[in-house]
């Protein structure tokens, strides 16, 4: 049989040149960078390597190729069976062997038996797995919301904004802020600051001067804020702020603004589905934009608004472009990870939650997607990256009940324990991820917000999407 | 693997869909029947609650994955070859070339399940399963090189049997 050892030169009879030895390895991307240069030039000159790598490439495109054996299988009921009769078997041994021990442990042999006996499900128990975490509940975790919510209404300006620029951001994304400082005082106000204290009034307050700002920043063609390059995120978080407070209010006097707002995300969408970049020749959508005027689409739809589902359609059309076999959502085209996988996976799992039945993505891929962002729930641990963390919780939280996952109280524990406590920033956060250059104060506060107000608010949209 | 330390049952769970059909897969191309290959999918999964805290992220999980996978395979063979009631020369369960016939012997799907185990082993978990060839040695627990240059002869004994069928 073949040697082991990698040696052309042994071969060489087989081998009209040693260099095209390399030619799979070259093929599949494994030579090291410096190796790969060197085979190209030389294969540029030698018809024999340029040969077999045309064969090599063929071979494994076909292998490639190939379907699966086996393409629809649910090993989940009988290996978890599996699980439990083993489990079962260890406590029988573990009996045994402490019913075979010496008189010196008759003592502790009794009380092992009782407590055996005593398990739920008799002499069967079941694989041991621990508890799921508790939901979150804590006057700790709700004292921080308040405070939230309370800076948030003092750092607003008379216009109804909040300046970016004044609080560490950049200033083109004052209407985006608007948008995420709006959705946060929705998310928690309902009575998230006790009516005892003098300033209870100030988040509805602050709520209805944000809904008139970003109302006034809406242009003659449906866009909210100024045109430019990313001009979408602006306008599609300023239009889910705006459609969640119709939601909650139902004043009629925003349906004008929304209807504006929708029509101008669905002439922006790309041909293929999915929402780009705007002004840039070539500019394929990404999917981290395209979550949010998807949300803005799924959220207007389950409120009655009509004439959606194709837009709608097109921007799961992108999600599917870019899943990956492992239920990950690629930036602008699978495997591609820009800022890694956790924010994208759970923003694209959260569009589909909001879709409910209705999400046109393939059976398999949504499954893949929720459980990624599951699993990234059970093993999560406070990431210190606050928008990917509202989105892992928004999703988290909108799964359906009986999946377990629900935000870990230590997680709203430690991010309250970030939180400014005193001084003229108390209730605010200092903006330390990756985003809090563009966002400043006003994104980690309203983020973290609504991080903590992620139950009531899932509530409130899954009671929007059942009716929708 | 955090999750397993976890002891969560959904995690548990949630794992298995995600990775059975790449396992079962694996299995199948590595030569062994539909229900051979449900047995030993099973088996990996639990292995891998068995020996869930030996895992210390050094590996990509698919790579600790695999490696359980690629043993529970081995003990399936070797227990199928008791089964048969004939000494086991090897743990080479390809498909014997005499087993194939001749018409399929041209396919590149009967040329993969003929290659030498050692040999398909590579190709399938290069090709068919997405790892790297520093992967696959982990997974093999051979040097890199070695993974190379069985990557070469595979190739190759592949390109044998398709430019055969052209000449024909």
């Amino acid at each position: 049989m073949h040697g082991e050892r990698f040696d052309p030169r042994e071969d060489s009879e087989r081998l009209a040149c040693a260099m095209s030895a390399n030619a799979a390895a070259f093929v599949q991307g494994e030579l090291l960078p410096e190796t790969a240069a060197r085979f190209a030039r030389h294969f540029e000159d030698c018809a024999h390597c340029r040969d077999e790598v045309r064969g090599v490439a063929d071979v494994i495109s076909r292998l490639a190729a190939l379907p699966d054996l086996c393409e629809d299988v649910d090993l989940v009921p009988r290996v978890m069976a599996a699980a439990a009769r083993e489990s079962a078997a260890k406590a029988r041994r573990v009996r045994l062997a402490w019913a075979t021990s010496g008189a010196v442990a008759a003592l502790a042999l009794a009380a092992a038996a009782l407590a055996w006996l005593h398990l739920p499900g008799g002499t069967t128990p079941p694989v041991e797995f621990a508890p799921p975490p508790a939901a979150l509940s804590t006057a700790e975790a709700s004292g921080a919301a308040a405070d939230a919510l309370l800076w948030l209404a003092r750092a607003q300006e008379p216009s109804g904004a909040w300046s970016a620029e004044r609080w560490g951001g950049r200033p083109e994304y004052d209407v985006a802020l608007t948008g995420l400082a709006l959705l946060a005082l929705l998310g928690g106000a309902n009575d998230a600051v006790p009516p005892e204290r003098p300033e209870a009034a100030a988040p509805r307050a602050a709520r209805e001067r944000a809904c008139a700002y970003l109302v006034g920043a809406q242009g003659p063609e449906g866009r909210f804020g100024p045109q430019f390059s990313a001009a979408l995120y602006n306008h599609s978080i300023a239009a889910v702020a705006l459609i969640e407070a119709f939601g909650c209010s139902r004043a009629e006097d925003l349906r004008g603004p929304i209807d504006r707002a929708l029509a101008y995300i669905r002439a922006h969408e790309s041909p293929a589905g999915g929402w780009a970049y705007l002004g840039i020749a070539g500019e394929d959508p990404n999917t981290a934009l395209t979550c949010w005027p998807l949300q803005a689409l799924l959220l207007a739809r389950a409120l009655g608004w009509q004439g959606l589902d194709e837009a709608i359609r097109g921007g799961f059309a992108h999600l599917e472009r870019v899943a990956d076999a492992r239920g990950r959502l690629g930036y602008r085209r699978a495997g591609d990870f820009l800022y890694g996988e956790g924010t994208l996976a759970s923003m694209g799992a959260l569009c589909v939650l909001l879709a409910g039945d209705a999400s046109p993505l393939q059976r398999d891929v949504r499954a893949r997607l929720l459980d990624a962002v599951m699993l990234a729930g059970v093993a999560r641990k406070d990431s210190g990256d606050l928008y990917r963390d509202f989105f892992l919780t928004a999703a988290l939280e909108a799964l359906p009940r009986g999946r377990g996952v629900r935000l870990p109280a230590e997680v709203a524990c430690s991010l309250s324990a970030r939180q400014v406590r005193a001084g003229a920033e108390r209730g605010s956060w200092e903006p330390r991820d990756r985003w809090g250059a563009a966002g400043g104060r006003v994104y980690a506060t309203s983020v973290a917000a609504l991080i903590l107000g992620a139950g009531e608010r899932a509530e409130r949209l899954s009671r929007w999407a059942a009716k929708g | 693997m955090r999750l397993f330390r976890s002891g969560r049952e959904e995690a548990f769970a949630a794992l298995v869909r995600r990775h059975q059909c790449a396992l079962v897969n694996f299995f199948r191309r590595m030569g062994v029947d539909t229900d051979g290959a449900l047995d030993c999918a099973q088996e990996t999964f639990l292995r891998l609650l068995r020996y869930r805290e030996t895992y210390r992220g050094l590996v990509p999980f698919k790579v600790f994955l695999l490696r359980l996978a690629r043993h529970a395979r081995i003990d399936w063979v070797r227990r199928a070859a008791r089964r048969a009631a004939r000494p086991l020369e090897s743990e080479d369960c390809a498909v014997p070339e005499e087993a194939v016939p001749a018409e399929a012997r041209l396919d590149l799907e009967a040329a993969v399940a003929a290659l030498p185990e050692r040999l398909r082993e590579v190709i399938v978990l290069s090709v068919k399963q997405g790892l790297s060839y520093a992967e696959i040695a982990a997974v093999l627990e051979v040097p890199i090189g070695t993974v190379k240059s069985r990557a070469f002869y595979a190739v190759r004994a592949l390109r044998e049997v398709l430019d055969a069928r052209r000449e024909i």
